[in-house]
């Protein structure tokens, strides 16, 4: 069963063909790792199945409806979350107001709501402070709640990022790199944290250049060269076939090798 | 919380040290028991150069008056205002003279705007003000003018001045290029009446702006409209560029009419504005009366005050100061109301620097010397000079 | 001479000036809009309240109108502006007060042209003193200061508030959280104009005469002055930073008298104007008073859970 299905994705930006004819299924239920050189186009995949990016050419089918084409506003209503490779946080926000902007439904954040239907809000406020606290005890974060978001490190703004993109109960995150800019140790936590929801039945498509993370915890990957996709398979028949390793050759300074 | 509490006393504070001062003032000006004189005219703004040069008359005059012994006895005190020549500005300026200064006799009301804004303020308070610049014949016969008066003649004049020029001159097809702004539209639309009413044929009434500085799209529009004649309302920078590309449109054919704004050296700026003007222009201006005694003494004791000439409304507001003076002493008093009657008075067939002023009973400056010039090139040089002086009624 | 009648003139004005100040306030305080055409939104109040005067309307519908009609123009910015980067933004909403100015100026058959149009006062039918006009006023234009500030108050400190300043941070970010930022944006400028619409028809009925050369851009700079000198997103920020800026138009007025100077006492303003706006910049940038953290009752949930700190 995909979950996600993207069809023969292609966009040129000025005469540089950033993807072509790009293709993949992520499974429902899975990790699955998204891989490839800089420059391969994997950002821009992604940035293109949320909608940020028009392509070309080519469909995108989340849950047998096709969201290519839609504002990501919509896109987010259907059950996709997805997290920027920078931390994209409000930095002069509070941790908790970042998660809170992130749930959906709220009554409180139309024109009418916010006015005449304050009991209402107030009380789904609440509600919503009560899963953020949830959410931010499952990542540690519970003592930076009311902290701004500039405060924080690197590695704990890639959390409260991932903290975002749980708030509005998604089926599906895209993440790009969660692991980035952060020590392996803390990086292999982040990963364990996101295993222990993929078992409760979130779907995750992940870029990430550190292959070892890849090998331990997903589920399926896919490779990318020169924007098309050049490689899928387990973690351990990407290894194993030389494609991967000829894909790689000049590129040692980013990627870290298993083994 | 505390910043707050610290905000709100600062300005409490400073209210009470500027009423503390205020208070004193009064206090001050009691017992030196001098006669208040109120200034407020345009010192900065679009119309700042002409307002600074005008309050320097009027200082002027305050000193002569003063030297001669004051006002009933007593020494003229001149409080100065700025405008900023927005008209709520001058309303503001009006209401710290009269409220915080006690200010009951003003010269003010730069534009007609400003005046139609202080207008009713003025009557609902019984101040008495005269403005020596405000020319739009909307102000005449407004339901406020009781304590509003004018040593300036409307426009109403003027506009017929032009008219008039043009259909002795035979002139039956023309065209009105006026600036966009109060004085521009007002002038021209009693030129086009008067035009009208005369059997000539107005085709078009063209507005223009004057900061664009380029006037091709609107010259070439009167072109292939093909007039005999054009009323033309600009002022110096304005005039200068119009003309120039006139002159490369070929329009001298047709017959130009100015009017006080285009006279100046300024438009001498460039030569092909001049030799245009030289071509095909013949104006109107209110008349200086050279070599009449009044005349001659304002210039020659505001040449010795400033080191400079007096330029536009000089001399209209130095007739104003001088007028509230000697109605106030043919009153006795300086009770505006009581003022007022006197003005009425005093202000008929009155000798002053701008010529002979007879107010009407609604506050007007009836008729005016209107003087027709045209621009020549003698050995080499332009200038303008006067053709004849017409006196309207 | 009557200074209780010149101070509740300044009191009207500062009220005026806070309802613009405030009004400037939900849009770039609140939703980081540069809107550099406050004295359009002004303006188009100040002249839809003029012509329903005109047409006979009592002075309360014809405020309401004057509010709708400038939150309409807000509306008709919104659909090609609110796209385009903050500079863009500002030379388009600076160019549109320009136009609507030409336009009024042009237009004679419309709004009276360059000659200006006269408004009766919301008072006329009763027969007041100068003094009673004035304290009538001043109860009006503060009556509604103070609802709007309320109103203000009980839109800016909910979910909706907090999505206004997501966006004020990050306008796409605030997207992939499922948010159409067109549409706050555009709310935000409806808001704010419709206010600077009624402080424009306040503005008409007191002055009784309007034209077009008292809607200069200069306008809407001295709101951003009163705005920034207060503190943008607070909003007695605006008000108080409204207060203090007319405080001193007119206080230097009143200085100028009082003190030798080697130059032009006219020009006393300015350089009071230009010193504040230095000393600002360099000591309080953000102002006089900060940016309140948001109250929804979200943050007392934290300090009830059990291992918060």
């Amino acid at each position: 069963m995909a979950i996600l299905a993207v069809e023969g994705i292609s966009k040129s930006f000025g005469g540089l063909q950033v993807l072509q004819s790009a293709s993949l299924e992520v499974a429902e239920g899975t990790i699955t790792g998204l891989v490839g050189p800089n420059g391969s186009g994997k950002t821009t995949l992604l940035n293109t199945i949320y909608g940020l990016i028009k392509p070309d050419e080519g469909t995108v089918i989340f849950r047998g409806q096709k969201i290519s084409g839609l504002a990501p506003y919509r896109i987010y209503d259907a059950g996709l979350a997805f997290s920027f490779q920078l931390p994209r946080l409000f930095f002069q926000l509070t941790v908790l107001d970042n998660l809170l902007l992130a749930a959906r439904n709220q009554v409180g954040t139309s024109f009418s709501g916010a006015l005449f239907r304050r009991r209402r809000w107030r009380r789904q406020e609440a509600e919503l402070a009560r899963k953020a606290l949830q959410i931010l005890e499952l990542l540690g974060l519970v003592p930076l709640a009311l902290h701004a978001t500039g405060e924080l490190s690197g590695g704990q703004r890639k959390l409260v990022e991932i903290g975002r993109a749980l708030m509005s109960d998604p089926v599906m995150i895209l993440l790009d790199e969660p692991a980035a800019g952060v020590n392996p140790v803390l990086g292999r936590k982040i990963y364990q944290k996101l295993r222990a929801l993929r078992d409760q039945g979130l779907t995750f498509l992940i870029i990430e250049h550190k292959l070892e993370m890849l090998l331990d915890f997903a589920d399926r990957i896919y490779m990318m060269d020169a924007g098309q996709v050049v490689l899928s398979g387990t973690p351990k028949e990407v290894i194993e076939n030389p494609v991967f390793y000829a894909t790689y050759v000049g590129e040692t300074k980013n990627v870290t090798f298993p083994g | 919380m505390h910043r707050k509490i610290i905000a709100v006393i600062t300005v409490l504070v400073f209210l009470s040290a500027a009423l503390v001062g205020c208070g004193q003032q009064a206090a001050v000006d009691k017992e030196e028991e001098v006669v208040k004189l109120g200034c407020a005219l345009s010192m900065s703004g679009l119309l700042g150069p002409m307002g600074t040069k005008m309050t320097d008359a009027v200082k002027l005059a305050v000193e002569e008056i003063n030297a001669a012994g004051g006002i009933n006895g007593k020494q003229v005190k001149l409080y100065i205002e700025d405008d900023a020549t927005d008209p709520a500005q001058c309303l503001n300026a009006v209401k710290k003279l009269v409220e915080a200064n006690g200010v009951q006799l003003l010269i003010t009301g730069m534009s007609s705007g400003a005046a139609s804004t202080i207008g009713p303020y003025l009557s609902e308070r019984g101040v008495l003000a005269i403005s020596p610049s405000a020319t739009s014949p909307a102000l005449t016969g407004e339901p406020w003018r009781d304590y509003f008066f004018r040593t300036v003649p409307s426009d109403e004049y003027q506009g017929k001045v032009m008219a008039q020029l043009a259909l002795d001159r035979g002139l039956e097809r023309l065209v009105v290029f006026a600036m966009d702004n109060v004085y521009g539209v007002s002038l021209g639309e009693v030129a086009e009446q008067a035009l009208e009413e005369g059997g000539a044929e107005v085709v078009a009434f063209i507005k223009y702006d004057p900061a664009k500085m380029d006037y091709r799209s609107e010259l070439t529009q009167i072109k292939s409209l093909n007039p005999d004649g054009v009323i033309h309302v600009g002022y110096n920078d304005d005039g200068v560029v119009v003309y120039q590309q006139a002159l490369d449109l070929g329009l001298d054919t047709a017959q130009w009419i100015g009017c006080d704004g285009v006279y100046g050296t300024g438009l001498f700026k460039t030569e092909a504005s001049a030799t245009f003007m030289a071509n095909a222009v013949i104006g109107t201006r209110p008349g200086a009366p050279e070599g009449e005694e009044a005349y001659e003494n304002f210039v020659a004791a505001y040449r010795a005050e400033y080191d400079a000439d007096p330029e536009v409304f000089c001399d209209t507001v130095y007739d104003a100061v001088k007028l509230i003076a000697l109605a106030a002493e043919a009153a006795g008093s300086e009770d505006p109301a009581k003022v007022r009657d006197a003005l009425l008075e005093v202000g008929q067939n009155y000798q002053g620097a701008s010529g002979t002023i007879t107010f009407d009973e609604g506050g007007d400056r009836i008729g005016g010397i209107y003087e027709i010039w045209d621009v020549v090139k003698e050995n080499g040089e332009f200038k303008f000079q006067r053709v004849e002086k017409v006196t309207v009624e | 001479m009557d200074l209780t009648v010149y101070l509740l003139d300044t009191l009207v004005f500062m009220g005026i000036f806070a309802l613009l100040a405030m009004s400037l306030n939900v849009e770039y305080g609140f939703t980081g809009l540069g809107n550099f055409g406050k004295v359009a939104f002004f303006m188009a109040g100040a002249y839809t309240y003029a012509i329903t005067a005109a047409l006979g309307w009592p002075f309360y519908l014809c405020l309401v109108f004057a509010a709708l009609v400038a939150g309409a123009l807000g509306a008709l910015i919104s659909l090609p502006a609110l796209r385009l980067r903050e500079d863009y933004l500002a030379i388009v909403t600076l160019t549109f007060g320009e136009i609507l100015r030409i336009i009024i100026k042009a237009e004679q058959g419309l709004a009276g042209g360059v000659w200006g149009i006269t408004i009766p006062s919301a008072f006329a039918g009763l027969d007041l003193t100068p003094r009673m006009t004035a304290w009538a006023n001043v109860v009006l234009v503060w009556v509604i200061v103070v609802g709007v500030f309320v109103f203000l108050q009980l839109l800016i400190n909910t979910p909706y508030g907090r999505v206004l300043r997501g966006i004020r941070e990050d306008d796409v970010a605030v997207q992939v959280l499922g948010k159409s930022f067109v549409l706050y944006k555009a709310q935000a400028l409806m808001v704010g104009s419709a206010i600077a619409g009624v402080a424009g028809g306040l503005f008409a009925q007191y002055l009784r005469f309007i034209d077009p050369y008292m809607f200069l851009p200069l306008v809407t700079f001295l709101v951003w002055v009163m705005l920034i000198l207060g503190g943008p997103a607070n909003h007695w920020g605006a008000l108080i930073g409204a207060v203090i800026v007319e405080f001193f138009n007119r206080g230097s007025r009143f200085l100028k008298d009082y003190l030798v100077l080697p130059f032009d006492p006219n020009n006393v303003q300015f350089i009071i104007f230009g010193l504040l706006i230095i000393l600002l910049l360099l000591y309080r940038p953000y102002g006089l008073f900060r940016e309140k953290p948001l109250r929804t009752g979200a943050e007392a949930e934290v300090l009830k859970w059990p291992s918060s700190p």
